[in-house]
């Protein structure tokens, strides 16, 4: 038997990739795609050159092009990963994959690439387009061409967002984003035709320092999301033993750190500070806060073997949601601390109350669900579901009870709902109520809710003691029994 | 150093203690059966093995390799093949063959040459260009069969291989077995055919409810020994089939089994045959006209029920429950 066909990929690619890319290019998915992209691209074009008299034929064709595109890589690409890594669990792939040479990022970050090069094909054949177009004029060529490669970057990140996402075993935190991709293809044509497209090409065209720093600000942003998500997602594949969450949690800490070191200087907007550190923090403390915490020595180990430090480290850095309770307090501290230094401390502080309510009602609603699921989450690897479950029922508790005492004009009533910090939200755009009454209610909740979740975190957190003792009694050893015991 | 070995290993998923105290070794080069009824244990014990699920305590070791703490060195020993697996859309036998030799790191003509030597081990030659979501159920086996050979383990660990198999592809699947333990591999695998576990089996294991109960040879369980202590006869009578139950329970050393059709099954309390000798001049002594008396070799299905029974009856000794602190955090 000839096995020459088996080279049509060389050894220097990941097999994952190779993987990916035998399955995708068969799969129906992609060609139907494909080839519907080229027809309507092609239908488009003739129609434009056809009404090529007119003048704004050109920016209309832009507009097409440019729409079919977002569909096709914001929307249809990311929603093919959705699937990714939960097709391999339920087929029970993932383990005889877990049994090569292949990492657990490996698999994620192959299942992303595969995914991502079928996107690039689409991106290829836009270009021969892009140049027709150019014939029609009013084309700003540097701005169409940074837009197109944003578009793209941006189709890679939330590809991530959905890989990563789809080794989850519950169908919701799958359809959820499915979801939003289908409301996303209805506004993309709204966005790029009723003026947005012109709005874009002001900032693509990176004239000014403020557009150029608010696209390299952008590129950051969604490459450390789609970072964050694809190592969620290596999290949820990866054996017990292995620890890829230390890794996310440090780099996260360092941003917060850096972050905070630039909120200082006095050119920076205090304003944004907040939201920069929401950027930073959303990703790295609702994985944190949602880990299993299951605990084996093999991970004990690193820590164990650098003494105290090592376990002054474990304490914030050591996988599962215990540890991640106290790292998040940590970020919390320096974020608030980044925030009230750059506002300026002191009498002359220029903090914005309003801001500072919203800050805090999102904290302590992202808190909330986290410590519902540290008390309430049967299963060790449902707790991320069952956060982003009370995280949604949060949000109807906070939309139902604003639109009822909106219709009714009883806006006191929303009182009731202070026990969910979300409601805040709400009731800091109302006049009704005094904006430091709000402040010092929101605070008060957060307190109450961080006391409870530290306290949970601590009586879980003791039980790793056995774990570190066995890691501590396998140092030095090179294949140590895991402990001493009971003889049958 | 023995192949497998396993001390003292607990798997509790909350409550439901799934592997309960479980010690046994399986030395190199040997075929070992795991016998259990569903749910008593056996793809908990082998994915703790395979590294793929953990111990909540105790210890297990591949080749002298602990699982949980060297799970890397551990996988390029062993081969897994679970009851269950699925396979690709959209990708070929030879290409599926194709990626998990790319994924075990073989490059180029030697990862040819391999996928070559598994593809004509397996006789998966003639299903190349098959998709491997297409394939039967014995083809499928013998395709995870191939991919857990790909890098030439020394242990191979089979999740009931055989479930589900037609006649023809359990005896092409018999076979490749005893190809694998002539070539001196360590074959670990559990099935629900105890039969054909017994011909290609050096060793069995029986687990029930999360523990060994017995662990032997087939030749020891068939001769009707060894745990139950004691062997079977089947005798026969002329005249009334009631009189050897009624004779077997005036005898201290005989237990009256079952009846048949001219008589019945008894256990006689020693493997020594003078005393079987000697339990049959007393039957004549007492009168009954014996017509047949012979010893029984049991089937290994009825020499695993027999030894659940007798647990069920709370004979044997049994490991002691994990203290509760012991338990680590787990859903």
């Amino acid at each position: 038997m000839a096995l020459t066909h088996l080279t049509d990929f060389p050894d220097k690619l990941s097999p994952m990739l190779v993987k990916e890319l035998r399955q995708g290019m068969r799969a129906r998915g992609f060609t139907m795609l494909f080839l519907i992209f080229q027809g309507l691209l092609a239908f488009i074009l003739l129609s434009a050159g056809t009404a090529s008299t007119s003048d704004n034929a050109g920016s209309f064709a832009s507009g097409v092009i440019f729409t079919l595109f977002a569909a096709a890589a914001l929307v249809i690409q990311p929603m093919r990963g959705a699937n990714a890594l939960s097709s391999e669990i339920t087929g029970n792939t993932i383990e005889m994959m877990a049994l090569t040479r292949l990492s657990a990022w490996r698999i994620v970050f192959g299942k992303w690439i595969a995914i991502v090069s079928q996107t690039t094909p689409i991106l290829i054949t836009i270009i021969p387009y892009l140049i027709l177009r150019y014939f029609f004029g009013g084309m700003v060529l540097l701005g169409e061409m940074v837009f197109l490669t944003l578009l793209f970057l941006t189709s890679m990140a939330l590809t991530a967002v959905m890989v990563g996402l789809s080794g989850n075993s519950t169908k919701i935190l799958r359809v959820l984003p499915v979801v939003g991709f289908i409301l996303t293809l209805q506004i993309i044509p709204m966005i790029l035709f009723r003026g947005g497209f012109n709005n874009f090409m002001d900032y693509c065209t990176l004239s000014t320092w403020e557009s150029r720093f608010s696209i390299l600000a952008y590129l950051c942003f969604i490459a450390y999301f789609g970072w964050c998500a694809l190592s969620f997602g290596t999290s949820v594949i990866a054996p017990v033993a292995e620890n890829h969450s230390t890794a996310r949690r440090l780099v996260a800490l360092a941003l917060t750190c850096i972050a905070a070191a630039i909120g200082l200087h006095p050119d920076v907007e205090y304003r944004i500070m907040p939201v920069v550190f929401g950027i930073i923090l959303a990703p790295a403390v609702i994985t944190a806060l949602t880990e299993p915490s299951i605990m084996l020595p093999p991970i004990c180990k690193p820590f164990v073997k650098r003494g105290l430090p090592g376990k002054l480290a474990a304490i914030f850095l050591l996988p599962g949601w215990p540890a991640g309770v106290f790292y998040t307090t940590l970020l919390l501290a320096i974020s608030g601390a980044g925030c009230f230094l750059s506002a300026g401390p002191g009498p002359g502080s220029r903090y914005d109350i309003e801001i500072l309510i919203i800050s805090l009602s999102i904290v302590g609603g992202i808190l909330l669900p986290a410590l519902l699921a540290a008390n309430f989450s049967k299963q060790e690897n449902k707790r991320f579901t069952n956060f982003v479950v009370f995280l949604l029922v949060l949000v109807i508790f906070t939309i139902i009870p604003a639109i009822f005492a909106n219709m009714n004009s009883h806006e006191k009533y929303l009182w009731f709902f202070a026990w969910n910090p979300l409601i805040f939200l709400t009731m800091v755009e109302e006049r009704s109520f005094e904006k430091s009454q709000l402040l010092t209610a929101v605070m008060v909740v957060d307190f109450i809710i961080l006391i409870l979740l530290l306290g949970t975190a601590c009586i879980a957190y003791r039980k790793y003691r056995e774990t570190f003792d066995e890691a501590r009694a396998g140092l030095g050893s090179d294949a140590p029994p895991l402990t001493s015991l009971p003889e049958s | 150093m023995s192949a497998l070995k396993i001390q003292n290993l607990y798997r509790y998923f909350g409550n439901l203690k799934a592997v309960n105290g479980v010690t046994f070794e399986i030395p190199h080069g040997s075929v070992c059966g795991f016998v259990g009824a569903n749910g008593a244990g056996k793809t908990t014990t082998m994915r703790i093995l395979a590294t793929l699920d953990y111990p909540t305590l105790g210890s297990a070791e591949v080749c002298g390799i602990n699982v949980v703490h060297h799970p890397a060195e551990v996988r390029k020993l062993i081969g897994w093949m679970p009851d269950h697996f699925g396979n690709y859309e959209h990708m070929t036998v030879l290409e599926y063959l194709d990626f998990y030799a790319r994924a075990l790191g073989y490059k180029g003509k030697e990862r040819r040459q391999r996928i070559q030597e598994v593809m004509d081990f397996t006789d998966l030659v003639p299903l190349a260009d098959r998709f491997s979501n297409k394939l039967s159920k014995g083809m499928t086996q013998r395709l995870g069969l191939g991919r857990a050979l790909l890098h030439d383990p020394q242990v191979l660990i089979m999740d009931e291989p055989a479930a589900g198999l037609d006649p023809k592809a359990r005896v092409e699947l018999k076979h490749l077995i005893r190809v694998l333990a002539k070539e001196g591999k360590t074959i670990f695998i559990s099935s629900h055919i105890l039969s054909e576990l017994g011909e290609m089996c050096d060793s069995l294991l029986f687990i029930n409810n999360g523990r060994i109960v017995h662990h032997g040879d087939s030749e020891t369980l068939r001769r009707g020994s060894d745990t139950l202590g004691g062997v079977l006869y089947d005798v026969q009578v002329d005249g009334k089939p009631d009189a050897v139950s009624d004779w077997c329970v005036l005898q201290p050393n005989v237990e009256f089994l079952e009846a048949r059709k001219q008589g019945g099954r008894i256990r006689i309390d020693t493997e020594d045959p003078t005393k079987a000798a000697d339990v049959l001049a007393r039957m004549v002594k007492d009168g009954l006209r014996i017509t047949e008396f012979h010893r029984e070799q049991r089937n290994l299905e009825d020499a695993f029920i027999d030894i659940i029974g007798r647990l069920d009856s709370g004979k044997p000794a049994l490991p002691p429950p994990l203290p509760e602190e012991k338990l680590m955090v787990d859903g």
